[in-house]
């Protein structure tokens, strides 16, 4: 923006004055109370102050530079160039409140809002950084460090202008770049999955996105949209002629059976008829040679019946002739085997009788005596043990021979002869007897009563004795025997009666006698076994002529009950035959059985068939047309020709946002490789050079760096370091001063615009004040200044170093 | 006497252009009719004998009756013998009560104009030349096998001109990789023992102009052109058959719209001229231009660019417009933009060195102006 000029009318004292102002530095001079902040502040708020404004503010902000004592207004018009035309500014505040933005070849901004949006746009720079830099008063000089540092959020952004060291004009901070690359490429690939190459979470088109849908998947979307409305097109297409396939097929199934079909019901009644008379006629036929075959064989009947009968009768003859000679012939077999019998029982009875004598020889041993011998002999054993139990031994010596008789326990004597000077020794059970003439010793054991088991012993054997001899048996061996022989006679003896009465065969002995007596009086016969062949033979024939007598007998009753007599039976013969005429009559005019059939019934049954087939095409058809009328109705408003012609173009349109988001890519990578290889350039250098070079300007070579933290400096070096709240008033002005050129020059450097300085030297000694001066012109170079000063020495000097130009304030 | 016969085929009469602005598209749809009366003129000024619609007369089956019988009324004003008409993959007939074939058929009854939506043999005598069209309509859209089969079996009357209608793709002269559109190859053709074939669904015409003797096959291409895929101006034959199996042909003209695009790379002022007098030579009320412009250009170049297509926009029946063109971005270009040292000038520089992506220096410049705008 280039201020052209101003006007206030009226505005604060001022009733009407206006300004020309030019490129370059500007000195507006005058004693003090010549309006110099009047005019600053009316510059400011024509170009930041909304003329609608709420009372209150807008008392509070305009309500000073109202006309005294009277004045409802204040009025300013500014005129400028901006973005290469020429505007024309009227603000009016209090009564009759308006604002009009003119340009000089367009439309007039009426609307104060639009008019506010308008300047802000032409200004270039935002509020905050024209108030903290660009309209400097001398008020505020000294505090632009404290205020920078404090504003430093509102004004406009100096990275962007700082990048590239600041000095060099249009560059832009790696960072800011590096920001809105990825920015760009978060955006493009917004929801894409770039691994998977596809939608995030495989949020395909059933599923999509709705939210920050990126350029890229927009087209993905677009293009599979426009695929699946493609696919189905096509598998609408398929089905359509799948269902028309179907009607072909069906409809030629139909077609195959509809002569066949058309033509069969035509002769179906006809043949049906046919197929009735041809069995009637057959029947007939069938019948009448049925009931002529009885008219001949009826008269026949009677006669063989007869015959037949006295057959039966020659047969039944015979039959009992052969029962009593069958009788006999069985009755005569069965006396060989009653000989048999008899001699077996005559057998039978002479060994019962046999053995019945030898049981009677063989009497029975007491039983009360064999156990009674029993137990004597066991006791005597026992007495015989414990005599043996008290052995004694002796030795006799002779000196003459001698004849002892020696008796050892129960022993008979023993005689021993002993020899002159001779001896004998020997050992006796229980007692020892020698006898020696008349000499007699006897020794017994001492132990126990001796003599009294010798006395037992001596008893037992007189009862055994006794009991033996009534048995008149020997010994007790004898006995048992005895007894054994005794028990296998009476076995022999039963066993003889057992086979005895078997051979009685349940019959008695005179009964036996009385048969044996009869066989001889039976008459001879043939074998049983030829006599029943020729019985049965005979049964047989008689059998037979029996069932052809009732068969025949049968016959005939049938017939009479059917016929009554061969009288009715012709009549009905007759009635038959005409019946088969008519029939075979009617048959012959109606239609005939197609070729290729043997009968009605399997033309028929073809025609059934191919009924059904045709029935089934038919209901095939119905359904078919009824899918066809479904799809008919569903017909997709558009084509797979339209379809696939858009979908080539989704998908180049894909591919072109594929490829720009390689691009994308690799403008990243490139750009990350610059910024790695810039590394640690820092972005303020150019800045802090700048100011650094105006302030050792200022401070004449005192200080020759300074120490930034944002765009303000904080610390001042040079023949000493300080904090830049310790300089003098007068030195930090002079760095206010040469950080607000500084600023300035950035912000100015790529817009047009200007830059307002209310006697900012005041504080400055004539040497710092030179300095200011040179700097100042140097920094009007190209750009607009505006220099209020009521100091005739600091515009004469500005006049003479710079070569600005004096503006007229005066009134208009 | 020679049989005349006028041939066309592909009408495609209810495309629906749904691309194309109202206007536009109601123009397009017009020209369907327009250039099936033409042929009709054609066919009556010549004294055809017959006029033969080989198929796809209309684009779909479901087409408003209004428009077959508009369709019909206009085959109807033939002077000649018969119009005959087969049935399409496109408006096939698939058997039993087809509604579009029935309309046809309706506003076809006591005219000229005969439906030949089932296979058969049609007789006619002309001039003392006798003819039998054996037609082979698609009974759908798609079909793996051709439908000319029964021909091969007919017993053909000698002394009569046999021709054979038939639509569908022919080997080796369509695209029809899957084989889905009725595909016959040249000895399909000739093992039918007719004189000639006339064919539609292929949108280009054959044979070659030239061609001398009797062709095995028509194929007239579609009568006008449907988009820009169709280079031609529309065609349909001329026919002139001996019955001794002599044959004059001609391939006429019938489209009046045309469908134009144009791929240039513009990169100076004297590309932006040739271009502009590219269009010049063209019928602009009758066409329908699309530009697919690429290439590098200055910015006041580009101004002028887009200048001269905002002129051309109103003369045009359509103009269409693709432009990929960037301003120059060269050396000179990004100095002028962004002073030496900065990153901007580093980064343009490097992307600019990337001969395999010219485009990444301008997505880059572009980035960086949007972000100084901000």
């Amino acid at each position: 923006m280039k201020l052209l000029g101003i006007r206030l009318h009226p505005f604060g004292g001022t009733k009407d004055r206006h300004v020309a102002l030019q490129e370059g530095l500007n000195l507006l001079h005058g004693p003090n109370e010549f309006g110099k902040s009047t005019l600053t502040q009316a510059l400011w708020h024509a170009l930041f102050t909304p003329t609608k404004l709420p009372p209150e503010r807008l008392k509070k902000t305009m309500g000073r530079w109202f006309p005294r004592p009277q004045g409802s207004h204040a009025r300013v018009s500014v005129e400028f160039e901006a973005e290469g035309r020429t505007w024309n500014l009227q603000k009016c505040w209090g009564t009759g409140a308006a604002s009009l933005l003119t340009p000089a070849d367009g439309a007039s901004i009426s609307d104060p809002g639009v008019v506010q949006a308008t300047l802000e746009r032409l200004v270039r720079r935002n509020e905050a950084t024209w108030r903290q830099v660009l309209f400097l008063n001398q008020a505020q000089l000294t505090r632009t460090i404290e205020e920078l540092k404090a504003n430093a959020g509102d004004i406009d952004d100096l990275q962007p202008l700082l990048a590239g060291a600041a000095a060099i004009p249009g560059d832009i901070p790696a960072d800011k770049l590096v920001e809105a690359v990825d920015g760009r490429i978060a955006e493009h690939f917004s929801q894409w999955d770039r691994l998977a190459g596809g939608p995030k979470d495989g949020r395909g088109i059933d599923r999509p996105w709705v939210q920050k849908v990126g350029p890229l998947l927009a087209a993905y979307y677009a293009m599979e949209t426009t695929r699946r409305a493609l696919d189905e097109v096509k598998g609408y297409e398929i089905r359509v002629d799948r269902v028309h396939a179907g009607l072909r097929e069906a409809e030629a199934r139909f077609a195959v059976d509809r002569d066949f079909v058309a033509t069969g019901r035509g002769l179906r009644d006809g043949l049906a008829r046919r197929e009735g008379l041809a069995e009637r006629v057959t029947r007939l036929n069938g019948e009448q040679g049925q009931l002529r075959q009885v008219l001949v064989e009826w008269p026949g009947a009677e006669q063989v019946m007869d015959n037949t009968r006295v057959g039966i009768e020659q047969s039944a003859s015979a039959i009992g002739e052969l029962e009593q000679e069958l009788a006999n012939a069985r009755k005569r077999a069965a006396a060989e085997e009653l000989r048999a019998g008899h001699e077996r029982l005559v057998k039978a009875r002479e060994a019962w009788r046999t053995a019945l004598s030898m049981l009677e020889a063989t009497p029975a041993i007491p039983a009360e005596a064999l156990r009674e011998l029993r137990e004597l002999a066991a006791e005597s054993e026992r007495l015989r043990i414990q005599i043996a139990a008290q052995k004694l031994s002796a030795r006799l010596e002779s000196r003459a021979e001698v004849s002892v008789d020696i008796g050892r326990g129960v022993d008979a004597l023993e005689r021993v002869v002993l020899p002159a000077g001779g001896e004998w020794a020997g050992q006796a059970e229980g007692k020892l007897r020698l006898e020696v003439g008349e000499l007699s010793i006897e020794v017994a054991s001492g132990s126990g009563d001796v003599q009294g088991l010798f006395s037992r012993l001596a008893e037992n054997d007189a009862r055994r004795k006794e009991i033996l001899r009534g048995l008149n048996l020997e010994d007790l061996v004898a006995v048992e025997a005895a007894e054994s022989r005794h028990r296998e006679r009476v076995q022999e003896e039963r066993a003889a009666r057992q086979v005895h009465a078997a051979a009685l065969q349940g019959k008695s002995e005179e009964t036996w006698a009385a048969e044996i007596a009869g066989l001889d009086a039976l008459p001879p016969t043939r074998a049983v076994a030829a006599l029943e062949e020729e019985r049965g033979r005979v049964l047989t024939r008689k059998a037979e002529l029996e069932a052809g007598v009732r068969q025949v007998q049968e016959k005939v009753e049938r017939w009479r009950r059917e016929f009554g007599d061969l009288d009715a039976l012709t009549s009905i013969i007759i009635d038959k035959a005409a019946a088969l005429k008519e029939a075979e009559s009617e048959l012959g005019a109606l239609p005939g059985l197609p070729d290729g059939f043997e009968s009605v019934a399997a033309y028929l049954d073809v025609l059934r068939v191919r009924e059904q087939r045709q029935a089934a095409a038919a209901q095939e058809l119905e359904t078919l047309k009824v899918e066809q009328a479904g799809l008919v109705a569903k017909t997709p408003l558009r084509t797979a020709e339209e379809l696939g012609e858009e979908l080539e173009s989704r998908e180049a349109e894909f591919r072109r946002h594929e490829e720009k988001g390689r691009a994308l890519m690799r403008i990243r990578d490139k750009l990350a490789g610059i910024v790695a290889e810039r590394g640690n350039v820092d972005p303020m250098a150019g800045l802090r050079a700048s100011i650094a070079r105006n302030f050792e300007a200022l401070s004449g070579g005192r200080y020759v760096g300074v120490r930034l933290e944002g765009g303000a400096p904080v610390e001042v070096s040079g023949t000493v370091t300080l904090e830049a709240g310790l300089l003098s008033q007068g030195t930090l002005g002079s760095l206010a001063l040469a950080t607000r050129l500084s600023l300035a020059a950035l912000y100015l450097k790529d817009a047009q615009g200007f830059m307002v300085l209310d006697d900012p030297f005041t504080d400055m000694d004539p040497a710092r004040r030179r300095a200011a001066v040179e700097g100042l012109a140097e920094f009007s170079k190209g750009r607009q200044v505006l220099f209020f000063t009521c100091h005739p020495q600091h515009a004469s000097e500005l006049q003479e170093l710079a070569g600005g130009q004096v503006a007229a304030f005066s009134a208009s | 006497m020679s049989l005349r016969i006028l041939h066309t085929a592909d009408n495609h009469i209810g495309i629906p252009f749904a691309r194309y602005p109202d206007g536009v598209r109601e123009r397009l749809l017009e020209e369907r009719f327009a250039a099936l009366e033409r042929i009709v003129a054609t066919a009556n000024e010549r004294r055809a004998h017959f006029l033969v619609v080989a198929g796809d007369l209309f684009d779909k089956q479901a087409v408003p009756k209004a428009m077959v019988e508009r369709t019909v009324s206009i085959l109807a004003r033939f002077d000649g013998e018969q119009v005959l008409v087969l049935a399409g993959n496109h408006d096939y007939h698939e058997g039993g009560d087809n509604k579009l074939w029935r309309w046809f058929r309706e506003a076809a009854e006591g005219s000229c104009v005969l439906a030949l939506s089932e296979p058969g043999t049609t007789r006619f005598s002309c001039d003392e030349v006798e003819v039998h069209f054996h037609a082979c309509p698609c009974p759908s859209k798609h079909g793996e096998e051709h439908r000319i089969g029964w021909v091969a079996d007919l017993e053909k009357t000698a002394g009569v001109l046999h021709i054979g209608l038939a639509h569908g793709n022919v080997e080796g002269l369509g695209l029809d990789a899957e084989q889905r559109y009725f595909n016959m190859t040249e000895q399909d053709l000739r093992a039918a023992g007719v004189h000639t074939w006339l064919l539609g669904h292929i949108h280009v015409p054959a044979p070659a102009v030239g061609t001398v003797g009797m062709p095995l096959f028509f194929m007239p291409g579609i009568h006008s052109p449907d988009s820009v895929k169709c280079s031609h101006p529309g065609h349909a034959w001329w026919l002139e058959l001996d019955a001794d199996g002599s044959c004059r042909h001609e391939l006429l003209s019938t489209g009046a719209l045309r469908f134009v695009r144009l791929k240039r790379e513009l990169l100076d002022a004297g590309g932006i001229a040739a271009l502009g007098a590219e269009c010049a030579r063209l019928d602009a009320a009758n066409t329908l231009l699309d530009l697919q412009l690429g290439g590098r250009l200055k910015e006041v170049e580009l101004a002028e660019l887009r200048q001269r297509l905002d002129a051309l926009k109103p003369a045009f029946l359509h103009l269409s417009c693709e432009l990929d063109i960037a301003a120059v971005l060269d050396a000179t270009a990004i100095a002028a933009k962004f002073p030496e040292g900065t990153l901007p000038h580093e980064l343009l520089h490097a992307l600019l060195d990337d001969a395999a992506h010219p485009g990444d220096a301008h997505d880059a410049l572009e980035i960086i102006e949007s972000l100084q705008r901000a």
